[in-house]
């Protein structure tokens, strides 16, 4: 192959080569502004970022806990899959509306205890609850219901 | 020594049937990704039109073999001002954005730079019958770059997993409780130890593979590892044609003449 040629083709590969290379280091270094040009290889970088752990248990009267089945507590049970907001809960408002469901669904003064980490982008996990206090204690609001139809008796 | 690694880098001279094997499954790979996102739409913007006018000729041609060079330019180019035209500002835009369409675009469009229509082509077929047919040898050099390609992203994205984050293993526990699980911890002896033993094997592998696949003995273990690695991440994760891609260019690190024979060997068998 004749120099001028090698040498022209150098110059495109190191182009090339240039913008493979420093284009993700320059933002994932952390160097300068992202930009949507600039390719970033941080594949699922972002995905499940708010997911929730949950576990519960009601405190028996002799002190010990057992495990509630949150799924059976909330009647989908058998064929009856939850739906997906109720199979993975996100976020601490989502925790709190979780245990609002089941504690009206619960017996009243049932002492049920939470234990639960949400994800955190820099410690991987972190302790939202460690199942320290009751989670039904809180006055929970009941739910609305829409007035019957019809005749309604006085 | 020296070169010979000048040699490697501008020139590369090796069969041609490893780039027009490339080429053949990296357009079907671009017709099954890209073919259901550019049919026409009610809400098709101009760009759309556009990149759909020109991905579906270029595309079967890629395939085929017709004017191969050009259609793997066509089909790249084309790919990337879809990626930036409608992945950045279109109706549709999460389609484009994603590192599998863009590692195929990129793949595609590198492909222009090797002789992938020597081989395997209607080219070919045209050029024997015009009695005007080369070789089925060439320069690779192009290979060098779409392998440089499949480091910086394993090395990349390894980079980015090394944070105590993925490494404790709670990016993978959340991903699968997103995906499988749902929020109730797996009631598996050890599922925490084993996301982050799981983590940990992720990132090592992949700065494994971006230097590893450099180096020809380390490569034919490094491979099939990849391949079982990356068909792992298709079967667990919504990867779409990431896996396939990744195979087809991981073709580019393989020495062409050994794949030649190994297509010789089988013809003759």
């Amino acid at each position: 192959m004749n120099e001028p040629v090698s040498k022209l083709r150098l110059a495109v590969i190191a182009v090339i080569a240039g913008w493979m290379i420093l284009g993700p280091a320059y933002t994932q270094f952390g160097l300068g502004e992202r930009y949507w040009f600039v390719r970033r290889w941080v594949m699922y970088h972002g995905f499940a970022k708010d997911v929730c752990m949950v576990e519960y248990e009601v405190v028996l009267p002799d002190g010990s806990r057992e495990g509630v089945d949150r799924y059976e507590v909330l009647g989908y049970t058998g064929d009856k899959r939850a739906p997906k907001g109720v199979r993975v809960i996100k976020g601490r408002k989502g925790i709190e509306g979780h245990s609002r469901r089941l504690c009206n669904k619960m017996p009243a003064g049932t002492d049920m205890r939470l234990v639960a980490r949400c994800a955190d982008n820099k410690k991987g996990w972190k302790w939202v609850s460690r199942g320290k206090a009751n989670v039904c204690a809180a006055k929970v609001p009941a739910k609305r219901q829409a007035p019957p139809k019809g005749r309604v008796t006085p | 020594m020296k070169d010979s690694i000048w040699q490697y880098v501008v020139s590369r001279p090796g069969s041609t049937r490893l780039p027009a094997l490339m080429r053949i499954l990296l357009g079907l790979t671009c017709l099954s990704k890209f073919g259901a996102m550019l049919r026409p739409r009610p809400d098709s913007t101009d760009i759309h039109l556009l990149v759909m006018i020109v991905f579906w000729p270029f595309a079967i041609a890629l395939v085929l073999g017709l004017w191969s060079r050009l259609s793997a330019f066509m089909v790249g180019f084309i790919l990337l001002v879809g990626y930036a035209g409608l992945g950045q500002f279109g109706p549709w835009r999460s389609a484009w954005v994603h590192h599998h369409t863009y590692i195929l675009t990129v793949g595609t469009l590198l492909l222009c730079l090797t002789p992938c229509g020597r081989s395997l082509s209607m080219d070919r077929w045209w050029a024997i019958r015009q009695g005007k047919a080369q070789p089925e040898r060439g320069e690779l050099w192009g290979l060098n770059l779409i392998a440089l390609q499949v480091a910086c992203a394993y090395f990349f994205s390894g980079m980015d997993k090394s944070r105590w984050a993925f490494l404790s293993g709670a990016e993978l526990e959340r991903t699968l409780a997103e995906l499988y699980f749902g929020s109730d911890p797996m009631p598996i002896p050890g599922w925490r130890q084993f996301m982050a033993f799981s983590a940990w094997t992720t990132v090592i592998l992949e700065y494994g593979l971006a230097v590893g696949l450099w180096w020809a003995p380390a490569r034919r273990y490094l491979i099939p590892v990849a391949i079982a690695f990356h068909f792992m991440l298709y079967i667990v994760l919504p990867v779409s044609t990431f896996t396939f891609t990744m195979c087809v260019l991981l073709m580019a690190f393989v020495d062409a003449d050994a794949v030649d024979e190994f297509l010789e060997r089988l013809m003759k068998t």
